[in-house]
């Protein structure tokens, strides 16, 4: 009896374990970009690029975000240098607060951080320089972002 | 008793895992944009790794120079080395470099441009009527000044915005001539609204060799500064054909600011300021034990090493 009981539970959380990894994807609400990068620019440079989100019930979550910038030579370590900066805030009451992004470039222009988020309203902006040599060519910047919503942590919390 | 245990541990592990996959959501976010860029500092207007290729046919002791000039398109000062080779090559003891910006190419006894420089000067949030109305000083070290000649010195400024280009002429004050030792020149504003381009003709210098009136034009800058609002400002100095003579100033004030302008230029390492054109010249001096001939000369910019 007991052996059978320990053979269904273990199904279970075999089940389980296989549903946690499969974990639910659905588009960042409210997402767009605010400020583009411009089409050109010089070596050297430093732009911004701005991007905006929505986390509709202000769930507490972690943010990761990851720039992937490429070019058809391949772009080296330390070619690019990325820095960001998180806003969010609540309505109401609209108190806005800057959570500094820290980026590690984990590869030659792949630039990676994560960040708490627990507000509504999330504005990230990211200021991207590059080395006065570097190489001319077309650079595609790639940014994703990842907003994992715990809401049963939240739950329990509360 | 122990399979009690391992139920139990199993079935809470089970609810926290049940529970927690529940309500884990991950949302997706992703924008891709390409944009091009740009070399962050041309060579006689082309991208690395442009060649300048001279071939020059030499009898020892012979001395040439040839002008170029390095255009910084980007906002931060850029490190880079001029490299020149000769094929046959040549040893250092065989050929002397000498690099300036200062523009000495000329007959003797007719004067030439002693220092030429473009400087672009961001503006944005000035009021150009206040800007119209300059005042524009710079200090000039002069040395081996020689006898009989004089030199005198020009700014031209050039200021682009939303309704075109125009110019300011302005001239120095006073004409310093024989002497050495720092100068400090002031400019009055002059605002002649001429549009476009034109010989600007002036008169009056007191050294002998002077040619009783000179000119300058302006036809050979550039506008391409990004499209912002700048001040294209060109320093002339002139003087008679003196290589050893070196003019250049190191401020300016306009409109009540100072803007003090990069030390002087070696192209050794050099370090080119932001949004700037430098032009210069090579100077290439074969000692005389240097064996005549045809020699083919290659000179490129290259990131520092």
């Amino acid at each position: 009896m007991n052996r059978r009981l320990l053979l269904g539970l273990t199904l279970i959380l075999l089940l389980s374990v296989l549903r946690a990894s499969a974990l639910e994807v659905k588009h960042l609400q409210g997402f767009h970009v605010v400020k583009n990068l411009p089409q050109t620019m010089a070596a050297g440079e430093t732009v911004d690029w701005q991007v905006s989100f929505v986390n509709p019930k202000s769930e507490a979550g972690i943010l990761s975000i990851m720039l992937e910038i490429d070019e058809e030579n391949n772009v080296g370590l330390g070619e690019f240098s990325v820095e960001g900066v998180l806003e969010s805030y609540d309505n109401p009451p609209r108190q806005h607060h800057y959570t500094l992004l820290n980026f590690v470039e984990s590869q030659g222009g792949v630039f990676q951080c994560e960040a708490e988020i627990h507000e509504r309203f999330n504005l990230i902006t990211l200021t991207t320089s590059s080395v006065p040599n570097l190489m001319y060519g077309h650079y595609t910047f790639t940014l994703s972002i990842q907003e994992h919503l715990s809401q049963a942590s939240a739950r329990f919390a509360a | 008793m122990k399979k009690k245990v391992l139920i139990a541990v199993l079935a809470v592990t089970l609810l926290l895992i049940g529970a927690v996959s529940a309500a884990v959501i991950t949302y997706f976010g992703k924008v891709k944009v390409t944009t091009t860029v740009s070399q962050a500092v041309l060579l006689d207007d082309h991208s690395y790794p442009y060649v300048i290729e001279e071939v020059a046919s030499v009898a020892g002791g012979e001395s040439f120079w040839r002008y170029h000039w390095l255009t910084s398109l980007t906002t931060v000062p850029v490190a880079l080395d001029f490299v020149t080779s000769f094929a046959p090559a040549l040893t250092d003891d065989e050929i002397t470099l000498t690099y300036t910006t200062t523009i000495t190419e000329g007959p003797a006894n007719e004067y030439s441009w002693l220092y030429h420089q473009l400087v672009a000067l961001p503006i944005s949030g000035m009021n150009l009527s206040e800007l119209l109305a300059f005042d524009l000083e710079y200090t000039t070290r002069v040395t081996q000044l020689p006898a009989g000649l004089g030199y005198a010195a020009n700014i031209n400024i050039k200021i682009q915005n939303a309704t075109g280009d125009f110019w300011v002429q302005a001239w120095g004050k006073d004409w310093l001539s024989q002497t050495t030792g720092l100068h400090t020149v002031d400019f009055e504003g002059l605002v002649n609204g001429t549009l476009g381009y034109g010989a600007e003709v002036t008169s009056g210098l007191g050294a002998a060799g002077w040619p009783s009136e000179y000119y300058y034009s302006t036809a050979d800058l550039t506008t391409s500064h990004g499209g912002d609002t700048v001040l294209l400002v060109e320093v002339r100095a002139q003087g008679g054909a003196n290589q050893g003579q070196q003019i250049r100033p190191t401020q300016f004030v306009v409109a009540g600011r100072t803007i003090n302008l990069p030390d002087a230029y070696s192209l050794t390492g050099l370090t080119l300021p932001a949004k700037v054109i430098l032009k210069f010249a090579i100077g290439y001096s074969f000692d005389v034990l240097t064996q005549a001939g045809t020699y083919n000369i290659y000179s490129t910019v290259e990131p520092p090493p």
